[in-house]
């Protein structure tokens, strides 16, 4: 018969009770490691440079987050004169409007509804 | 034994670390020494190496002081660095074939015997760790962490770094490892049954 999961629980439980510690042992072990910290110095704090490639990251993670989830650059592009919208048939609550600026700029936004 | 102010948080404490006061750190060690020292006993199941590991752990706390993002809780960093340090030394025991006599040895160590339990539970208890005994690492480590300190899996993800669905499988393997080995043994089907 297969232990059940309580059971199994009380028997884990038994077997991993905390391990005594007495006073003296820790007022040993405090003795030992104030001496040992006394002896050692404090390392300075870290001023971690980010590498370029986070830098990088960290914008292509901006640029998608705006893209689908910010309201406003959805609106300011279906609100421009030089935007079309799209509805998707398969997806109903779907819409993207795109918005041409310029010769070089050119913006897409895609919100479900 | 240095202990100053009890009340001060742990984010004062270390900023007071940082600034080489050990008072401070023996507030640390005070109020976590315990939880290291335990956790360390039930990976490595050795009280000698859990001391040294707790020595080395709260030595990392001192030197690394700065380096302790104080915004968040100091116990899951503690929890890490005791599992590295005990990953360290049960990898290095790993190479050095320990014998059969400092196995033996290990199970027959004082540091587990607890007054408060008759002998008929010992037996119990020593099956039962040495089943945990036999987990790998990894397994060891999520079993030690989750009924030991009793930390959530959500809280033992943190501590090691790694996904929740990680910490889920090696818990679920783990006790079904521990069920098989405990189903083998005559007495645990005995006592199941009188449980039954």
């Amino acid at each position: 018969m297969d232990l059940r999961d309580g059971e199994l629980d009380s028997f884990i439980g038994l077997a991993l009770q905390p391990a005594a510690i007495t006073s003296q042992q820790k007022q040993l072990a405090w003795e030992r490691l104030h001496q040992r910290a006394a002896a050692q110095s404090v390392l300075p704090p870290v001023v971690a440079a980010r590498p370029w490639w986070v830098a990088v990251l960290q914008g292509v993670r901006r640029s998608v987050y705006q893209f689908f989830m910010e309201e406003r650059r959805y609106e300011q592009a279906q609100s421009g004169r030089r935007s079309f919208e799209y509805t998707s048939r398969a997806i109903d609550s779907a819409r993207l409007a795109a918005e041409v600026l310029g010769p070089i700029r050119f913006s897409v936004m895609y919100q479900m509804g | 034994m240095s202990i100053t102010e009890p009340e001060a948080s742990d984010a004062e404490l270390i900023e007071r670390v940082r600034q080489d006061n050990l008072s401070a750190l023996g507030s640390l060690f005070d109020r976590y020494y315990a939880q290291v020292y335990r956790t360390a006993v039930a990976i490595t199941q050795d009280s000698a190496v859990a001391e040294d590991i707790a020595q080395d752990c709260f030595l990392k706390l001192h030197r690394y002081a700065n380096r302790i993002d104080t915004t968040l809780p100091l116990a899951p960093w503690l929890y890490r660095v005791t599992v590295n340090l005990s990953y360290t030394w049960v990898s290095r025991q790993k190479k050095r074939r320990v014998s059969l006599e400092a196995v033996v040895d290990c199970l027959m160590s004082p540091v587990w015997h607890s007054p408060d339990h008759v002998a008929e539970s010992n037996e119990l208890q020593d099956q039962v760790r040495q089943a945990i005994r036999e987990l790998n690492f990894n397994q060891r480590v999520v079993v030690v962490l989750h009924y030991l300190n009793g930390l959530s899996l959500e809280e033992i993800a943190d501590v090691l770094e790694c996904p929740v669905g990680t910490v889920k499988s090696r818990l679920y393997y783990a006790r079904e490892s521990l069920r098989h080995k405990l189903n083998t043994t005559n007495w645990a089907q005995e006592v199941a049954h009188g449980f039954a």
